[in-house]
């Protein structure tokens, strides 16, 4: 058994076995399920480790705050995988997206990164959605594949990226947003479908220390036809 | 005066938020369960940061996770153990992209497959693995099988590991994962003459 094995439906769907269940005996056996059991056991049973109740009681409203922002956001999401999303619900995503946007645009002064990043996560990227819709020729999210980045990969010398082809594209552009959701450099012409940044030869405008986020569109003479949600990657 | 009733369980609320995703019950019902699990969420991401804001931005990242993750949690398992796997996976993605260079010498256990070296890895050695892994359970208590798990397959830092462990002593994971390497070494070469594969 490897960690990746572990998924959280599988390790949960174990944990839910008695201990002496032949089944949960054999998972016990496994290195990764051991060693996953023990820090559940910690997780649900901490020790503070020096965090004051103050603090852990302030963190916790903060979270609170932050997160009742996320579920406002997410509420609103035509993507969600219930049995109980009606069958039109992706029809209207381009009535969501206008009225996600309208309604970011109205508060946007009041926004902090914080919230604001809340709502790129979380809404697939209705931010960037304003910023590059200049690209798009057709305003509108139907006409734009959803494009697969994979998780980026870090490397000794840089962080790979790469993502699913999106046909017919001809080629990807990488576009990287800064803090304030303002793009900070971009990459066209990428033929393959990954890209290496390295940390010794990255375009200007990328800090070290810094958070980013990458988003990946797919073109086709020129026009994008594909676009990615958007990920973080950190630049040590 | 009503008597509020016991809390619902962590399962009633994830259903009350699978059957009305959109709505004000549905919000209420997945608030109230992040809400819940905020301070140990907190708390396991203050082991991996070491520090306050970080461990808030990281926790409300594991958090969101587990928000986008509720519509797929089937209610046979363990609540808390599908929380924690998402959550440790995130901080674990936070220790690695932390410490992108890999880290040397602390623990040369030279012959486990390394978390640089991949799924091709993985399946070319897997049966040295399997010997591996045999030695670790025959031969290691519970604590050194956990920190070098950890360790040589999760790709987490001496000191991710001594918090997570929750470990009082000066050196931390260290000792633990000296003294798991050398039994490792011992027991591997006492089973094969030509060492460690």
């Amino acid at each position: 058994m490897t960690p990746d094995d572990l998924t959280p439906e599988e390790f949960s769907r174990l944990m839910a076995l008695p201990e002496d269940h032949p089944e949960r005996l054999r998972a016990s056996r496994s290195p990764a399920f051991e060693a996953r059991a023990r820090l559940h056991e910690r997780f649900v049973n901490p020790d503070p480790q020096g965090l004051a109740s103050p603090e852990l009681r302030s963190a916790e409203r903060e979270l609170r705050e932050r997160l009742s922002n996320v579920v406002r956001e997410g509420a609103r999401m035509p993507v969600s995988p219930t049995p109980s999303v009606p069958r039109d619900a992706h029809a209207r995503t381009g009535s969501w997206l206008e009225r996600s946007q309208a309604s970011l645009r109205a508060r946007g002064a009041r926004f902090a990164w914080g919230a604001a990043a809340l709502a790129v996560m979380v809404g697939g990227g209705i931010w960037l959605m304003d910023r590059t819709s200049a690209d798009h020729p057709v305003r509108g999210a139907a006409e734009v594949q959803q494009l697969v980045l994979e998780a980026p990969r870090v490397t000794p010398g840089g962080v790979d990226l790469s993502w699913q082809s999106a046909l017919p594209a001809d080629s990807y552009r990488v576009i990287f947003y800064g803090r304030d959701l303002n793009e900070i450099a971009r990459l066209d012409g990428l033929k393959q479908m990954r890209y290496e940044l390295r940390w010794n030869s990255m375009p200007a405008r990328l800090m070290r220390g810094s958070n980013v986020l990458v988003e990946v569109v797919a073109l086709k003479a020129g026009d994008p036809i594909g676009k990615s949600s958007p990920r973080t990657i950190r630049i040590p | 005066m009503n008597d509020p009733g016991p809390p619902e369980s962590d399962e009633s609320l994830v259903r009350a938020f699978q059957l009305d995703p959109r709505g004000r019950a549905g919000r209420d019902a997945a608030e109230e369960l992040l809400a819940r699990w905020s301070g140990r969420t907190f708390i396991w991401a203050y082991r991996f940061t070491g520090e306050r804001e970080s461990a808030l931005d990281l926790a409300q990242d594991c958090l969101i996770r587990v928000f986008l993750a509720l519509p797929r949690y089937e209610p046979r398992g363990k609540f808390s153990a599908w929380v924690f796997t998402i959550v440790h996976n995130a901080a674990r993605d936070f220790g690695r992209r932390r410490r992108p260079i890999p880290m040397e010498g602390d623990l040369d256990v030279d012959s486990l497959p390394t978390p640089q070296a991949g799924p091709e890895h993985w399946l070319e050695r897997k049966d040295d693995q399997r010997r591996v892994l045999e030695v670790m359970r025959d031969s290691l208590t519970p604590d050194e099988r956990t920190a070098l798990w950890m360790r040589a397959y999760e790709g987490l830092g001496v000191d991710e590991i001594t918090r997570a462990l929750e470990l009082k002593n000066a050196s931390g994971a260290r000792a633990l994962l000296q003294a798991a390497r050398r039994k490792l070494r011992a027991a591997l070469g006492a089973a094969a003459p030509g060492g460690m594969p």
